[in-house]
């Protein structure tokens, strides 16, 4: 692999597609939003309007976070893989001899971008259904981007391998079974991290988020050059 | 050759059942449910044998393209997935007896179940897939998986701080009649495995050699 004008204009032009793609379908940006708004409102239900003590403010809006970008997260990959499936897009871009590791690397851009729109949309809906929104300082909201953004690169460092293969089967189930064992470590630090900074205004134990860096090295480094398996034929 | 290992891990089996419940001194405060350990541990390190087969073999394929790797990839992932259920199923009594609780989340009780749910998802996948790309999707997964072992370990461990097990170094201070039940225990349990990877694969080659000639005729 080299980093010439060509590879990054190829790569340009792949991330250029499919975000314009994503933004392009009102219903899958309807479908996104309300579906995230709705996972926090149900959590919170669910949790029930007991007083909380900061400290647990802070864990259960993490929580809910977490969890609706997990769901959210299912959603744009499956419908990312859905767009190149069923109009053979993916087939026509392999035969215009386009890399199959810059391939992968534009998905997890493109994804790690859309996602990142919508938890910058759902975070202070989140904190404020969770009373959470005051305890939030300008720097930790810094601090809060920098994990969500990690923790996204993560997600779609293996979600974009597996998606891939569970769309050629046209099973938006499979992925979520396939998927959420392998991101427990994401889920877990990102959560940690962010609970730190919404009840301590810091990262938290360092371990996190070395943990979350290892994470997306790990497994960008390692889908890249497994991802020409998963395309092929 | 044939008949003379699995000869072999059935007498090691039953001198492992001898060390366990006639030769190993009984734990003073656990008594009987102690001698779980014996199992539980070795079924722990045979299932992560298993999946780093999994992980090699699924390499193999994937670089020659051979029939035979990705055979042994998903036979080895089967029996690491009855190892890991050994585990969990052994865990928890151990757990209720030693702990009074059934269940807690403790690193290595949740890393193994993590692991479990890991490699059904392998096995779901594997099996939706059609016979062209089951091979090679399932050889992808079988290497992203074993490579989230240790990053689920670790972040288990620090997820949950208070872990119940006892150090690892535990079972170099064992009594010298425990160690040697435990070390016959884990070649018992390993042979089982080798015998039981060797059983199902020669039947995986029997079974695609059948198919080909259905499919010639």
């Amino acid at each position: 692999m080299s980093a010439s004008p060509n590879y990054i204009s190829q790569a340009t032009w792949l991330v250029r597609k499919d975000l314009s793609l994503h933004f392009r379908s009102k219903n899958l940006l309807a479908q996104v939003f309300v579906f995230s708004l709705l996972v926090v409102l149900v959590f919170n239900f669910a949790f029930g309007p007991a007083p909380l003590s900061p400290n647990n403010q802070g864990r259960l809006a993490s929580s809910i976070l977490w969890m609706a970008f997990a769901f959210v997260g299912t959603i744009t990959l499956n419908r990312s893989v859905e767009i190149d499936r069923t109009h053979g897009g993916l087939e026509a871009i392999r035969l215009t001899g386009i890399d199959a590791g810059l391939i992968y690397l534009a998905k997890v851009v493109s994804s790690v971008i859309w996602l990142t729109g919508v938890q910058l949309i759902i975070t202070p809906l989140a904190l404020l259904f969770s009373e959470a929104l005051d305890q939030v300082s300008g720097l930790a909201v810094l601090r809060l981007i920098a994990v969500l953004s990690l923790g996204t690169v993560g997600f779609c460092s293996v979600g974009v391998t597996l998606s891939t293969m569970s769309g050629r089967f046209g099973s938006e189930s499979l992925l979520t079974v396939i998927l959420f064992p392998l991101i427990f470590p994401v889920i877990m630090a990102g959560a940690r991290c962010t609970t730190f900074i919404l009840t301590t205004n810091t990262f938290g134990n360092r371990f996190w988020l070395t943990l979350l860096v290892t994470y997306g090295l790990v497994f960008l480094s390692s889908s890249y050059l497994l991802f020409e398996f998963v395309i092929e034929g | 050759m044939k008949t003379l290992l699995p000869l072999a891990t059935v007498i090691i089996l039953f001198l492992s059942l001898y060390l366990v419940f006639g030769y190993a001194d009984y734990e003073k405060t656990m008594l009987e449910v102690q001698k779980i350990f014996y199992f539980h541990v070795s079924s722990a390190f045979t299932s992560f044998l298993a999946f780093a087969v999994t992980c090699v073999c699924s390499i193999i394929y994937l670089v020659k393209r051979n029939f035979k790797a990705d055979l042994i990839a998903a036979n080895s992932a089967e029996l690491g997935l009855v190892f890991a259920t050994i585990v969990l199923t052994t865990g928890p009594i151990w757990a209720k007896s030693s702990w009074n609780t059934w269940w807690n989340w403790e690193p290595r009780l949740t890393s193994t179940l993590i692991l479990w749910l890991t490699y059904a998802g392998y096995f779901i996948l594997r099996n939706s897939a059609s016979s062209a790309q089951k091979k090679r999707f399932s050889a992808v997964f079988g290497i992203v998986a074993f490579l989230n072992v240790p990053i689920v370990y670790y972040s288990v461990k620090l997820w949950q701080s208070s872990s119940l097990h006892p150090p690892t170094t535990t079972r170099s201070n064992l009594a010298e009649s425990m160690r040697s039940a435990w070390l016959i225990s884990w070649f018992a349990l390993t042979l089982i495995y080798i015998v039981l990877l060797k059983m199902r694969t020669d039947l995986g080659i029997i079974l695609h050699r059948l198919n080909n000639m259905q499919a010639d005729r």
